[in-house]
């Protein structure tokens, strides 16, 4: 078999559900494999940006505690809320990847799960409008469009 | 120039008229076997003219071929529509069941495979609308691929059709000088059987007696004002005498004297008339 890239609708003809099935596994087991290592490096991340947080978030509170400021104590509070701004920013964004890649394992665990069931013959819904229009039926655009069609007649 | 005969019954004068009747019945055979050729030829030309418009969509329903009107061309030609109409039905259903044309579903195809195999940014939600998507197309491909052969014929049928309607038009245009030549030939013929019909019709209903010259007691009863019989009539009108009556009958007329314009003679009332030209 060619490339993926390079292969022809012709050359399609000859695919199969479980070579398909299996291609994607295939590949949905090559990105499942880095995921635990972008895990770790996003949860590191993100603990070092929830740390860093946390002690701007302390420091801007103490200074703004201090009951008799001296000339230069309002430009030291800007900085500090500057800095506290900053690393609050940083923790969010990544809590968020934190988050993605979380959501990304969860999906590639069902997905390999979904699968692997696939893989061991259990498509038949999937093929559902190959096997209507094998038997001379219509195919799923042709009955969008006549639904539609018929929307629109209303 | 040639000198033209006296008569156009000349070259019927040294023959018998059972001759004459012979050749009348001759160019009537002549006459009755260009018409139905003529009749022919038209009901040929209405069917050409229906198979083209058959052909070309403007009728929807075939002529009619009758069995003495029987043309292999015309038959060809109808048969070819019969069969383009059905492949373009069966193209028609097979667009309308598929809707996606082939190079898009080719193109699709490629394409969800590709991110199938390669694409890590997918859902399992799209994988499956994919997955579900790429066999679909992938039986539509085949479908295309085997009615190839029916498509195909689509286009040859339509390029044979076309030949062979050029081919029943070049015929319909060949009709149309036979039908003008054999129309000629009619008219010909029509025109000899006239001919003879009229020297026939001379020559049996002519009186074999000739008309007695009138008498002048005819004369008389003419002059006075009586009724004529017509064998009496056609006697004076044969030999003469209706014109030496009406000379005789009435006087010579002077001619009539032309009245001069009367002119107005204006004189003055009163006075003198004095000259127009004092001059002078």
């Amino acid at each position: 078999m060619n490339h993926p890239e390079t292969m022809q609708a012709k050359d399609l003809l000859t695919v199969t559900p479980e070579a398909l099935v299996a291609s994607i596994l295939k590949r949905r087991a090559a990105a499942a494999s880095s995921l635990p290592t972008t895990l770790e490096q996003r949860t590191e991340e993100n603990n070092r940006a929830y740390q860093l947080a946390n002690d701007a978030r302390t420091s801007l509170k103490q200074l703004e505690a201090v009951e008799n400021p001296d000339e230069g104590h309002h430009s030291v509070l800007e900085k500090a809320r500057n800095v506290y701004d900053e690393h609050e920013t940083f923790r969010r964004r990544t809590d968020s990847r934190l988050k993605k890649v979380k959501h990304a394992i969860k999906d590639s665990e069902e997905a390999i799960q979904f699968w692997s069931e696939m893989g061991e013959g259990g498509w038949g819904h999937l093929l559902e409008d190959a096997e209507r229009l094998n038997e001379g039926g219509e195919s799923s655009y042709a009955k969008l469009k006549q639904r539609r069609n018929e929307e629109d007649g209303q | 120039m040639t000198k033209r005969s006296s008569s156009v019954f000349d070259d019927l004068a040294p023959l018998e008229t059972t001759e004459v009747e012979a050749m009348y019945e001759q160019v009537i055979g002549r006459l009755s076997e260009a018409e139905e050729t003529l009749v022919g030829l038209h009901v040929q030309k209405k069917l050409h003219s229906e198979t083209i418009k058959f052909a070309v969509n403007k009728l929807t329903t075939a002529p009619e071929v009758k069995h003495d009107a029987l043309d292999e061309l015309v038959q060809l030609a109808i048969q070819q529509k019969k069969a383009f109409d059905a492949a373009i039905q069966i193209r028609d259903e097979l667009v309308q069941r598929l809707v996606v044309p082939r190079h898009r579903v080719a193109n699709t195809l490629t394409d969800f495979y590709t991110k199938l195999t390669t694409d890590d940014g997918l859902s399992l939600a799209q994988e499956m609308e994919m997955f579900a998507r790429f066999f679909e197309l992938q039986t539509m491909l085949s479908i295309y691929n085997e009615h190839q052969a029916m498509l195909s014929d689509v286009n040859r049928t339509r390029l044979n059709l076309l030949e062979t309607i050029k081919s029943v038009n070049k015929n319909d245009r060949r009709l149309a000088q036979q039908i003008t030549q054999t129309r000629e030939a009619a008219k010909g013929l029509r025109n000899e059987a006239g001919r003879l019909r009229a020297y026939l019709k001379k020559h049996q209903a002519g009186p074999d007696q000739p008309l007695p010259p009138p008498t002048p007691e005819m004369n008389e009863r003419l002059l006075s004002g009586q009724a004529l019989s017509m064998e009496e009539f056609a006697a004076m009108l044969e030999h003469g005498g209706l014109t030496d009556v009406t000379q005789a009958a009435t006087p010579p007329t002077s001619p009539k004297e032309k009245r001069e314009p009367s002119m107005r003679k204006a004189a003055p009332r009163r006075g003198k008339r004095r000259p127009s030209n004092p001059r002078r």
